[in-house]
């Protein structure tokens, strides 16, 4: 065991160098995002088998790494603390040390403290904050694992001492606000996100607990009193503010090998043009190639924005933890599918949406131990996340065996926010939709409502935000299952191409409806001027799209048109333009952000005549406020 | 010489000098700093963004990137625009906010590249509050004409037509 040098324990002040090379800083920090996120896993795979020597070995590997990066930078509050949890690996590696709950909480208590110092020193590196000294104080929590570490050398003792001393440890981590003084072990001010306070220490703690004489050790009371710094959900913050991406080495080289192909596909080319006899096939053939290639270009360079979905979902694991601990409830998290490829930007959006169905399972889905036995199910109850790719886009299924939704009450609650009329039947689907609903879940005694509902309108918006869509399934008494259907990538979207006055719109595929002639309907104008489209028993607004653009000076389409019915947030609209031009695959590009265009139009795309087309925005369209039939009033 | 309270004091008036692009809208010269010109092109189809000002022509793709146009006679209030051959698009860096994008400007004809010394530039008289002008910073002399210079950075800042975009709006937030 390596030997800490005595003047690594108290508080050490972090501060930045002036000189400090800010690409080094910056490699560092996301470097050691990553080992923080090992760590994080590590210390959750050795709670439950703490035996697991490779778990060990990957654990000791991320902080032995994680305090060479530090050490070269200097930044000796950083890789003092992690010089110590080192040490405690080692310990735990040649067997001196029994790893167990109260370990793997002061593993995860440090990752924190770690983390902290790493957000501060990004705010700083990226000037977010002025450079200043940071005082994160760490003195405590090095004392607890030093006293870990030195106890471990007396494995075998006194059971009953140590069992008091964890029954302190437990006592006091309930109130972990003011710890005991004779209970130093837990004096570890680490700051405690609001989501994740201290978790109290598992009863059963004592008895893997390794031995030790439970003398105090010095802790700097003063510590106590230090305010937590303010950590808001940072614990969910994944390294994304810097923009650095690990591409995989076989995804670079097949690029580098489509550019070489490119190239010689258009030498070709020029060859095959420049020369006099050459036969028009042999270009159209040449051609071909080019296109082909081009595709596969723009498919592998696609795919370089794609991440597996591994670390959002390991994020999930480590709140489940902590949720059902502080319920007294046992969870285990199943996941499946974490090597699911998904756009970036898709999954940095989807953290939010998971980390709520997560808080949901536990809170309101998961039944308490004792009920859960009475029902005859295992005591601890199972959440599962699979993700998956299916038809062009990525499924996440979060599902629970918890008690399930209660439909009748998700009906009286439905009724009486007047979402639904009295008696009126309705789909179990379309129920069970309700619970999306803003204002379902914040209205009073919600948690009464066989649960669900608490922020589910908040994953319902960032889904929809994601152009996803959910789907809820539940059997009582056997659990829930939502259901994301989410595109591969924002940045590619399947478009509706329609003509209105001479140009181009393009319309986002899922949006749209359905298409008819207006001959096959009815179209009425209500006293007011605004209009109807009666479809099918339904009475949908019309928008017509020319007058609405402020068309003036070109001459009426020589057809009718054509209606369009568009859904989005729930309602629906139906839309006249002049004609449908087709389907395409398009990119989204933003129209430049010099300024800002009507909300209606979304960003525009490349069409295949090279010309720009605007995207329309339904959500903006279904909100419009409707305008009295403008032309009529104009002429 | 002692220099006259209309003329800029000597550090703003040999910042304002340099290379400068000059360009014909209406008959009249106008000036923009050669540094902000990206490139020029001929005027290509522009796609119409409904519910903008007139001015706002539109959108182009240039290469596979959206860039908006505005025609600047309509912006500066000139009559008559009459597209020719001559008529073309200068696509130009501007300053939003923090960050710079292109935004293409439509222009009668193109004059050529001037050398502006200091000496011959001048603050631009006060056209009064509120005029369509106030994005012309000085006038310069230039082979014996007057060419009006233009901050083409407040052409579409000033604009109260124009909304600023989003990315502007979250970053003073």
């Amino acid at each position: 065991m390596s030997k800490i040098p005595e003047e690594q324990i108290g508080e050490i002040p972090l501060e930045l160098k002036a000189d400090l090379d800010t690409e080094l800083v910056e490699e560092f920090i996301s470097d050691a995002r990553e080992q923080l996120e090992h760590i994080e896993q590590g210390a959750l795979a050795l709670e439950k088998n703490g035996h697991d020597a490779e778990g060990i070995n990957t654990l000791f590997r991320a902080f032995h790494t994680f305090k060479g990066n530090a050490g070269f930078l200097e930044l000796t509050a950083v890789s003092s603390l992690a010089h110590m949890l080192e040490s405690l690996l080692e310990g735990a590696r040649e067997n001196r040390l029994q790893i167990n709950s109260v370990i793997v909480e002061i593993i995860l208590k440090s990752r924190d403290t770690l983390q902290h110092f790493v957000d501060e020193i990004q705010a700083q590196i990226t000037g977010k904050k002025p450079r200043a000294v940071v005082n994160i104080p760490t003195a405590a929590l090095k004392a607890t694992v030093k006293f870990m570490i030195e106890g471990g050398a007396t494995m075998v003792a006194n059971v009953a001492q140590m069992k008091a001393t964890s029954a302190k440890i437990a006592a006091s981590r309930q109130v972990p606000v003011t710890p005991p003084a004779d209970a130093p072990v837990t004096s570890a001010p680490v700051p405690a996100a609001p989501e994740t306070p201290a978790i109290p220490a598992p009863a059963h703690a004592a008895e893997a607990e390794p031995a030790s004489e439970a003398k105090p050790i010095e802790a700097e009371p003063g510590d106590d009193e230090a305010p937590a710094p303010k950590r808001g959900s940072s614990t969910y913050v994944s390294g994304t503010a810097l923009h650095a991406v690990k591409v995989n080495t076989h995804k670079l080289d097949g690029l580098v090998d489509l550019t070489g192909e490119l190239l010689i596909a258009q030498s070709l080319i020029v060859q095959s043009v420049s020369s006099p006899n050459v036969s028009r096939h042999i270009i159209a053939r040449n051609l071909d190639q080019l296109t082909r290639i081009s595709k596969e270009l723009q498919r592998t360079a696609m795919s370089m924005r794609m991440v597996p979905i591994r670390a959002t979902l390991h994020k999930m694991q480590r709140l489940a933890r902590d949720l059902a601990a502080k319920q007294d409830k046992k969870v285990q998290l199943v996941l499946e599918g974490e090597d699911t490829e998904v756009d970036r930007t898709v999954v940095e959006k989807l953290s939010d949406p998971l980390a709520h169905m997560i808080r949901n399972a536990v809170d309101h889905g998961i039944e308490e131990p004792d009920a859960r036995v009475d029902k005859g199910k295992p005591s601890s109850g199972t959440i599962s996340i699979r993700a998956y790719h299916k038809s062009g886009n990525i499924v996440i299924e979060v599902g629970d065996d918890g008690q399930g939704l209660n439909n009748e009450r998700i009906k009286e609650k439905a009724v009486s926010l007047g979402f639904l009329h009295p008696g009126s039947s309705i789909s179990e689907k379309d129920l069970l939709a309700m619970i999306l609903r803003p204002g379902f879940s914040t209205a009073a005694k919600v948690t009464n409502i066989s649960g669900r509902g608490v922020g589910m309108d908040v994953v319902y918006k960032n889904v929809t935000n994601l152009r996803g869509k959910i789907e809820i399934k539940s059997k009582p008494g056997q659990g829930t299952t939502f259901t994301l259907r989410l595109p591969l990538t924002l940045a590619i979207i399947d478009g509706l191409i329609i003509g209105v006055g001479g140009q181009r719109y393009v319309l986002p595929t899922h949006s749209v409806g359905e298409s008819f002639h207006p001959k096959s309907c009815r179209i009425t104008t209500l006293p007011g001027g605004h209009e109807v489209v009666e479809m099918r028993k339904e009475m949908l607004p019309l928008l017509r799209l020319r007058d609405h653009f402020q068309i003036k000076d070109l001459p009426p389409p020589k057809n009718d048109g054509i209606l369009i019915v568009i859904e989005s947030d729930g309602k629906r609209r139906c839309l006249l333009a002049d004609e449908l031009i087709g389907k395409q695959e398009i990119v989204i590009k933003n129209l430049g952000e010099v300024f800002r265009t009507d909300p209606m139009v979304s960003g525009g795309a490349i069409l295949g005549n090279g010309c720009v087309g605007l995207i329309l925005d339904p959500g903006a369209l279904v909100n419009l406020e409707l305008s009295v039939n403008e032309l009529q009033l104009a002429t | 010489m002692p220099a006259p309270a209309l003329f800029l004091d000597d550090p703003a008036r040999a910042k304002a000098a340099g290379k400068y692009l000059t360009f014909v809208l209406g008959g009249a010269g106008f000036g923009i700093p050669i540094l902000k010109v990206r490139e020029i092109i001929r005027l290509l189809e522009i796609t119409p963004i409904p519910r903008m000002p007139d001015y706002v022509r539109g959108v182009i793709n240039l290469r596979g990137r959206i860039v908006p146009v505005i025609d600047l006679r309509m912006k500066l209030g000139l009559p008559n625009p009459v597209t020719t051959n001559r008529t073309c698009i200068i696509v130009t860096h501007i300053q939003i906010g923090d960050a710079t994008k292109l935004m293409g400007l439509i222009v009668d004809a193109l004059d050529e590249v001037y050398q502006i010394n200091a000496e011959d530039i001048e603050p631009a008289p006060d056209f009064g509050k509120g005029t369509a002008h106030s994005h012309i910073r000085n006038m310069a002399k230039a082979k014996g004409q007057v060419k009006a210079l233009l901050d083409i950075d407040r052409i579409v800042q000033d604009d109260d037509a124009l909304l600023p975009p989003e990315a502007v709006l979250a970053a003073t937030a």
